[in-house]
């Protein structure tokens, strides 16, 4: 069925493709916030046969975040076009018409892997190991170092924070989401959001694009170490690009189970080499805040998807599980608060 | 617990003849799911008995000490009024888990603003009298959430969760 929808839409995007086929559908697991599909894709223009791999991502009926597609598309696409690894962006549809639901697709950048757990055990990366830790760092501060301005980011991301307001827009921006996703009393991250209110970092040294899911697990990347596609844009903001080194740095993604930086890094090694790279200095501070704050950000996340199945509106047991993660998080937030 | 471990197998079982990567995935999350419900079902209802209790305890001293404190503070009378709702209900005798859930959901409403007026009056001398209670508060949650661990335990926090029961082992 949905290789028939499919193949229709395509055959719909490229007139001027004859014998459209489609094939391999199979949905990807992971990806909380919106189904991921990817499929084959034949057809002939001329007397030339194509084919191409693509990655559906389509909205699902409830999910963890309720962001907008389009923005993810675009930042993506921006992305792309200004030399960041990120898959190639391919059509953005806003209707349900085609496939039940809005969705987007871009193609498929194969011969990668995503998994944390690969890249940190599994011997046929232990080469890669050394060159994905710095790709890390350089795209990175690749990210951070885009004109947002020449791209055109605000027109659709909204106008850039003043530097002194960036980490109060996201503190009431992850205020709400708890105010109108929590299901039940919250006390530690009710007193953390008010700790952050009063212990604001310095201001932003530079506005830059914040990707905002930034963190080992969240790109592809190959046996030789190169990061071919930074994934998972859909939180991207104008912003302190601090936010993005604090992200990266969570307890959550220290998948070695001990303090390395997404487990393939030391963490001081981490913040010299995005110093090196950017001119940006790292101020503990300002690292402090923002950890702390991403530790909120992701409890905010998972009660969203908490009150979405709560509520029926999805039975994904991914949602189900990352919920009963909050207690490791509030955890985290009171080491952070040093209470 | 019999029904439980009944379901996982039949997760299990059925994760096995799903050929998809996807269905196995979901077989896998259902499964996880189900041994969480299996670790927190035996005691579910003694740990609300304690935790209610403690909190009680804990939040009968709130009210006492937020007499002796100025009265201006905006947070204040919301929680009073959220201390009386809470403390006014005895534990009695009925245990069943959705009424001891509501209990529990109050006292934890009151310790949410408690805890808020704490971080926002921190450091003024006024206030003082809260901070021991602040520090037991605090306590209290991190005794909660490390016992929330159970399947994170084997995903990516062992040493750090080792760590944490070992000091809140020592810890009187």
């Amino acid at each position: 069925m949905l290789e028939e929808e499919l193949a229709r839409y395509l055959a719909h995007r490229l007139p001027s493709a004859r014998q459209v086929t489609v094939s391999n559908v199979f949905r990807i697991p992971g990806g909380a916030s919106r189904e991921t599909w990817s499929f084959d894709a034949r057809w002939w223009e001329g007397d030339r046969e194509v084919s191409q791999g693509f990655i559906l991502r389509r909205d699902p009926p409830a999910s963890l975040l309720t962001t907008e597609r389009d923005i993810e598309f675009q930042v993506m696409n921006a992305a792309h076009l200004a030399g960041i690894p990120v898959p190639r962006m391919r059509w953005l549809e806003p209707e349900g018409k085609w496939l039940q639901r809005p969705f987007f697709i871009m193609e498929r950048i194969d011969g990668c892997e995503t998994s944390p757990q690969l890249l940190i055990s599994d011997p046929r990366f232990e080469g890669a190991r050394p060159r994905v830790a710095r790709r890390f760092v350089e795209v990175l501060a690749a990210i951070h170092s885009l004109d947002w301005k020449a791209l055109g980011l605000e027109s659709f991301l909204g106008p850039a924070p003043s530097p002194d307001q960036c980490a109060l827009q996201e503190i009431e921006k992850w205020g709400q989401v708890i105010d109108r996703d929590a299901l039940e009393p919250q006390p530690v991250l009710r007193a953390a959001l008010c700790w952050l209110r009063r212990h604001l970092p310095p201001p932003a040294q530079r506005i830059t694009l914040v990707h905002a899911d930034y963190r080992v697990g969240n790109f592809l990347y190959d046996q030789e170490g190169e990061i071919r596609g930074v994934l998972d844009w859909e939180m991207a903001h104008l912003g302190d690009p601090i936010e993005d080194v604090a992200w990266a740095c969570l307890q959550s993604w220290c998948w070695a189970g001990d303090e390395r930086m997404g487990g393939i890094m030391g963490r001081d090694e981490f913040l010299h080499m995005y110093e090196e790279a950017t001119g940006i200095r790292v101020d503990p501070q300002a690292l402090h805040f923002w950890e702390l704050l991403g530790n909120v950000k992701l409890a905010a996340i998972f009660l969203t998807g908490a009150r979405s199945l709560a509520e029926g509106k999805t039975r994904e047991p991914i949602l189900a599980m990352v919920a009963r993660g909050n207690p490791r998080l509030e955890l985290e937030i009171m080491r952070l608060m040093g209470v | 617990m019999e029904l439980v471990r009944l379901l996982e197998s039949v997760v299990l079982e059925l994760g096995q003849e799903v050929p998809s990567l996807y269905g196995k995935a979901q077989a896998q999350f259902a499964f996880m799911l189900l041994e969480t419900v299996a670790a927190e079902l035996d005691e579910a209802v003694h740990c609300l008995y304690h935790d209610i209790q403690e909190l009680r305890g804990l939040l009968a001293q709130v009210q006492e000490a937020i007499a002796r404190i100025p009265q201006d503070h905006p947070r204040i009378a919301s929680l009073q009024q959220r201390l009386e709702e809470a403390l006014n209900e005895e534990i009695g005798h009925d245990l069943h888990l959705h009424r001891l859930e509501g209990l529990h959901r109050r006292l934890m409403g009151a310790l949410e603003v408690f805890l808020c007026l704490c971080e926002e009056v921190m450091g003024d001398p006024r206030y003082e009298p809260l901070m021991p209670l602040r520090a037991a508060a605090y306590a209290h949650l991190r005794r909660v959430a490390v016992r929330g661990w159970t399947f994170w335990d084997a995903l990516s926090f062992r040493e750090r969760i080792l760590k944490e029961r070992e000091a809140l082992a020592h810890k009187p």
